[in-house]
């Protein structure tokens, strides 16, 4: 018995030395990086004061200062003022531990520069805390006349999962618009043709019911079509418009000057935005279904007259949509029965995030519409065009005004689309895009998320470069 | 490294203190008792292999000692007609039996089903089935839906645990250490067990034992890079390469039980377990939060935690009522709950942000069986009556990817089943056992299981066996209520499915060949069987335009197979020997265009062992080879026609060897040896699926390499 306890302490002995043992880590501290956070400013004639941020790689480990320090061109020291002021040729910018950005700000003081090209540029000099540099952004040029952005990073904000917002890019101003999806369902060209678009966002879809009489369409006599009118049927691709943005290839024909020739159609209005939060890094775009509506589009001149109904009623609501010439379109919702506002004015936007209707080459035979998520069309009917580079044969950063190959732009929305990004594993790196804006400026343009940090689709970023 | 020597050299002082004790040695404990293997799986009562009228393989105490084996997972792999199916990417390993999944197979712990993800007994993960508590595990092929219900389609698996223990005091510590692969670190890499055990007779009619075990996989990096990787390259690629082959986990087990035995007509006891698991997954991809100002990276990764929990109560009682009939009762309450949790993890601060938390499985229910035999004083006949009730509530994890609420809501099954059985002593050489079951249910049509088995024993004592038996297979949570549609998709359960139903039918041929002197035994049997499953649930089109996927009552899969098993024992040494060959023919109806060839594949398994009395040790190697296995896959080709091929699973093999060696009048234990020593890591399939959102994979993750493992044992018993 003592020797049984003899040996079970040894046991014992042994095995806290096969579970005894302590680590020690020791964490080095990270360096830490700042930069300004665009690479250019716009002063403009609503603008007179402009805050101009530094950001931090990571947050600040203890107080400090940064100092800034600038070039003139063409603007004379009287001309503008900076909070905190300029001492010694120098701005020192204070931050505190823990935060992640800091700014000064730059009023412009006398608003009419009449040389060429007035501007300051702004550098991050110096950086009181230890392992601490500037990197990317290290200088900043603030323009005192209008100029096309130099670039920097935007993040549509699309809405998350649901993908709630269309949201419109212009790219020179570095502004976004954002608009509910549900906001509008058809938008009426303002263009030479007289053509009628759906609401791809929203999956709408319109199949041609012929010369028939208006109140003669109900549920029942349009049941098999219905039947033929939803995503991965084959054939379904007559019932949406041309993903390409061709507006001479809409669903609904033009509309003729001859009103016997407008044909009736029968509306899918596809589904409202989601409201289910999906698992993280899924979607939920497609909310409940909107119903269904037949339609009839007349001409009056040079107007559009809308006619519209439940599928069951005997009776029509009509309404004349005039064109809007500064618009791409005039935007009619049935929720509101009238106009609505949704894209800026055409010469003022490039790229939409949008959810979208595509059509699909499918595997069993024929085209099938189907719907996307994370879509980037292009303003095409401003003439946008935009091409895809490939990093194997150069890189984003060796990208310059004269690796531009003309002849490879496309005047088609979809050359962004959905390629950019794959629902498995994120976002393609080995792709970026040249877009040539509606100003003729060229930008380079790389997405740089796809998710937010915590991985949840639905909050895309890109940065873009003027190249000049 | 420096501590990995000291432990050496702790080792090797124990085998010195050993050289001095070796006289004093006793040698009885080593006798090899398989002579008179004793079985309770499909048994009215305990009896002798031989003397069941179903053919039961055993798996003993010693065959897990000697594979080290720490869960079920690590035995069944050396068993004919079954494999392990490793999810390393989810931290589980399932099991095939003749080619069918493991909601077809019935677990049962002292012939209770354990709980698992889609009911009793069914889908359980065997690599959470502890043994450290076994007697021994008894194995029967074939449908067993008389005995044990539905879902005991392809066989089952019963885990006899330990009731009893020789001294009044057993106090039994043992600690294992294992490399995973060539991984091996006191903490962060390779498997860390402890476990003690206690056992303690009260009286000479109450035992008692608790036992503890931690078990603390570290998981398998193999050519990942870990939890801190990222791809450092500025094109901030994902190159898939962080986090673990394998998953960590750690496993922690608590077991008790109280035994009560009045040594006349009545035996009682209490059986609870405690069991926890923590699997971390880790996403091999990482968000990398480029900041484009400063051009730096600030990458998260969304990493993800399941816990599993499970109690376990089981209260049994036994014996004879009115020195007549025997019963057996049992009743039983379980409880699995399976947690996730997701995190955010931002590498570089190694921050953690809880984004999600919810049970994505939990079951918990109550369970009764009772049978009672012997009604009458007949040698010829004796009935079995029985019953058996389950209710079975939880929720099923996947059951709609855009909604929580679906996905964890509750649901409940109950069913009802009576029993009955009767065993025929024709003659001194015949028996005959007739079956039947009903089982009714809150959900389905009653369901009817039936069974017949004969037992005919020639003049020269070979023994031959013919036993066929059906069973039915509930449906699964998934296949009831699974709800996915949306704009793109329309893939819907059923809630009107029919019970699958299984059939089989074995003969099993074999005799007892003894030597001179009875200490050379040979035992060959030879084995045949045909099982199908009928009304086989898998996803269909319902409808084109829109396309509408539903589940639906529609397959069918058939296996047969022939086996030859031989163990054979002469003094020290023992041996068996096995090969199967088994072909599987699938009805696809399902899919609409399938091949129903039998495709064949063979399996061997062979284990050895060598006695050394004088040394106290023993030498053991087990052998298993899965054959090449092939399966059909549909490709598209270039006419846009679905054309189906034939692919191939490249064969592999387990191979295993350890020593075991007593000290200390064999108080202490000392198990050494090596896993998997062939090092399979990947095998090579041909089998490529084309669908829209599938990936298509060369090779199929199988073990993590050759390891070793080390395993110390003390038994204090006093």
């Amino acid at each position: 018995m003592k020797k049984q306890l003899k040996n079970l302490s040894i046991f014992i002995f042994l095995s806290l030395v096969l579970i005894s043992c302590t680590e020690d880590d020791s964490v080095s501290r990270e360096d830490f990086i700042v930069a300004f956070e665009n690479p250019s400013e716009n002063f403009s004639a609503e603008v007179n004061e402009i805050n101009i941020t530094i950001v931090f790689a990571s947050a600040a480990p203890e107080n400090g200062k940064i100092t800034v320090t600038y070039n003139l061109n063409n603007v004379e020291e009287n001309q503008f003022s900076t909070n905190p002021t300029i001492t010694e040729g120098t701005i020192v910018v204070p931050f505190s531990a823990n935060s992640e950005q800091t700014s000064f700000s730059i009023t412009k003081e006398n608003a009419n520069i009449s040389a060429e090209d007035p501007f300051i540029e702004f550098s991050i000099s110096e950086v009181s805390l230890e392992n601490s540099f500037p990197q990317g952004n290290i200088s900043t040029k603030v323009n005192f006349a209008e100029a096309a952005s130099l670039g920097g990073s935007i993040s549509p904000e699309i809405g998350g999962p649901n993908e709630g917002n269309q949201v419109y890019v212009d790219l020179s101003g570095k502004t976004t618009t954002e608009v509910f999806r549900e906001k509008w369902d058809l938008g009426f060209f303002s263009g030479e043709e007289f053509r009628v678009k759906l609401n791809a966002s929203l999956f709408m879809m319109a199949a041609s019911l012929g010369n028939v009489e208006f109140d003669e369409v109900n549920e029942t006599n349009v049941e098999s079509l219905q039947g033929q009118m939803a995503f991965l049927v084959p054939g379904s691709d007559e019932y949406v418009d041309a993903p390409s943005g061709n507006i001479n290839e809409t669903a609904i024909d033009e509309i003729s000057i001859t009103e016997d020739e407008n044909n009736v159609y029968l509306l899918k209005l596809g589904n409202k935005v989601g409201t289910e939060t999906p698992e993280i890094g899924s979607i939920a775009v497609a909310g409940e279904a909107r119903g269904w509506k037949k339609i009839q589009i007349l001409r009056d001149n040079n107007e559009y007259v809308l006619r519209y109904a439940d599928l069951n009623s005997n009776s029509y609501q009509e309404i004349t949509i005039p064109k809007t010439p500064s618009h791409n379109f005039t935007f009619f919702s049935f929720n509101t029965e009238n106009i609505v506002t949704v894209e800026p004015q055409k010469q003022n936007w490039d790229l939409n995030f949008t959810v979208f209707t595509e059509v699909l080459d499918l595997p069993e035979g024929g085209f099938g519409a189907y719907g996307f998520s994370d879509y980037v069309s292009t303003n095409t009917l401003a003439n946008v065009e935009a091409y895809q580079v490939n990093t194997s044969e150069i890189s984003y950063q060796d990208f310059s005004t004269s690796t531009i190959l003309e002849e490879k732009f496309e005047l088609d929305q979809r050359v962004i689309g959905a390629n950019w990004r794959d629902v498995f594993s994120g976002m393609y790196t080995d792709r970026f895009y040249i877009i040539k804006d509606t100003e003729g400026n060229f930008y380079k343009l790389r997405f740089t998320a796809f998710l937010n940090e915590n991985g949840v689709r639905g909050y895309p970023s890109f940065e873009y470069e003027l190249l000049n | 490294m420096i501590k990995r020597y000291f432990f050496l050299t702790a080792v090797l002082v124990f085998f010195q203190i050993k050289a001095q004790e070796i006289d004093s040695l006793r040698q009885d404990s080593l006798q090899y008792n398989s002579l008179q293997k004793v079985v309770l799986t499909g048994q009215y009562n305990r009896q002798s292999v031989d003397k069941s009228v179903f053919e039961v393989e055993v798996l003993s105490q010693k065959d897990i000692q000697m594979l080290a084996a720490n869960n079920l997972s690590d035995v069944l792999n050396q068993t004919l007609n079954m494999n392990i199916i490793p999810q390393a990417g989810e931290g589980r390993s399932g099991i095939r039996q003749f080619g069918f999944n493991s909601e077809y197979v019935k677990i049962l712990v002292d012939n209770v089903p354990i709980v698992g993800d889609e009911g009793y007994g069914n889908a359980i993960d065997i690599s959470q089935i502890n043994l450290d508590d076994i007697e021994q595990i008894e194995i029967i092929e074939g449908s067993m839906g008389v005995q044990y219900g539905a879902n005991a389609v392809t066989g089952v698996i019963n885990i006899i645990t330990k009731k009893s223990g020789k001294h009044d005091w057993q106090i039994t510590p043992f600690i294992q250490e294992e490399t995973i692969g060539d991984e091996y670190s006191w903490f962060d890499e390779g498997r860390h067990i402890q476990s003690i055990k206690i056992g303690h007779n009260f009286s000479d009619k109450i035992y008692g034992n608790i036992l503890f075990t931690r078990n603390d996989f570290q998981g398998f990096l193999n050519e990942k890079k870990g939890i801190s990787y990222y791809n450092p390259s500025p094109e901030m690629e994902n190159d898939s390469l962080r986090g673990y082959e394998w998953l960590p986990k750690e496993q922690n087990n608590v077991k008790a039980l109280l035994n009560y035995n009045d040594n006349k007509n009545f035996k009682a006891f209490y059986k609870f377990e405690y069991f926890n698991e923590v699997t971390n997954k880790y996403a091999n991809n990482v968000n990398f939060n480029y900041n484009p100002s400063t051009e730096t990276v600030n990458p998260t990764a969304n990493d993800e935690v399941f816990t599993s929990e499970r109690f376990y109560h089981h209260l049994n009682t036994s014996g004879k009522i009115k020195q007549q009939v025997n019963f057996n009762i049992s009743a039983a309450y379980q409880e699995q709950i399976k947690n996730y949790k997701g995190y955010s993890y931002r590498l570089k601060t190694e921050e953690k942000t809880k984004l999600e938390d919810y049970d994505f499985n939990t079951r918990k229910g109550f369970f009764s069986r009772g049978t009672f035999n012997n009604f009458f004083t007949s040698k010829k006949v004796n009935v079995e009556l029985g019953y058996e009730t389950t209710i079975d509530a939880g929720t099923a994890s996947d059951l709609s990817p855009q909604n929580i609420e679906q996905r964890t809501k509750n649901r409940q099954l109950n069913s009802y089943s009576f029993f009955v059985s009767s065993e025929i002593e024709a003659s001194d050489r015949l028996s005959i056992r007739p079956g039947t079951r009903v089982i009714a249910t809150s959900h389905f049509n009653p369901a009817y299981a039936f069974s017949v088995s004969a037992k005919y024993r020639f003049k020269n004592n070979y023994q031959l066996r013919l036993i066929g038996g059906s069973a039915p297979k509930i449906p699964n949570f998934e296949q009831l209520y699974f709800y996915m549609v949306d704009s793109n998709h329309n893939i819907q359960g059923d809630e009107n499915l029919n019970p699958e139903y299984g059939r089989s039918i074995f003969l099993h041929f074999k005799k007892n060949f003894w030597g001179k002197d009875y200490e050379l035994k040979f035992t060959p049997k030879l084995s045949a069987w045909f099982l199908d499953v009928q009304d086989k649930i898998d996803l269909v089109i319902v409808q084109n335009n829109p396309l509408v996927y539903q589940y639906s009552n529609i397959d069918l899969h058939r296996t047969m197979g022939v086996s030859l098993r031989n163990s054979i024992s002469y003094k020290q040494f023992r041996a068996t020997a096995g090969i199967a060959l088994s072909g599987e023919s699938k009805v696809l109806e399902s899919a609409g265009i399938y091949n129903d060839d039998y495709l064949y594949a063979v399996q061997v398994n062979t284990n050895i062992s060598y006695d050394i009395p004088k040394w106290n040790t023993t030498f053991s190697t087990f052998f298993k080879y899965n054959g090449p296995q092939q399966q059909f896959f549909n490709e598209i080709n270039e006419e846009n026609e679905t054309i189906i091929k034939r692919g191939k699973v490249a064969g592999y093999g387990w191979l295993n060897a350890s020593v075991r060696k007593t000290f200390f009048k064999d108080n202490f234990e000392v198990t050494l040896g090596a896993r998997n020593m062939l090092d399979i890591t990947r095998v090579n399939t041909s089998v490529i699926g084309g669908g829209a959102h599938e990936t298509s994979t060369g090779n199929q993750l199988l073990g993590y390499g050759r390891s070793y493992f080390l395993k110390l044992l003390y038994n204090l018993n006093f």
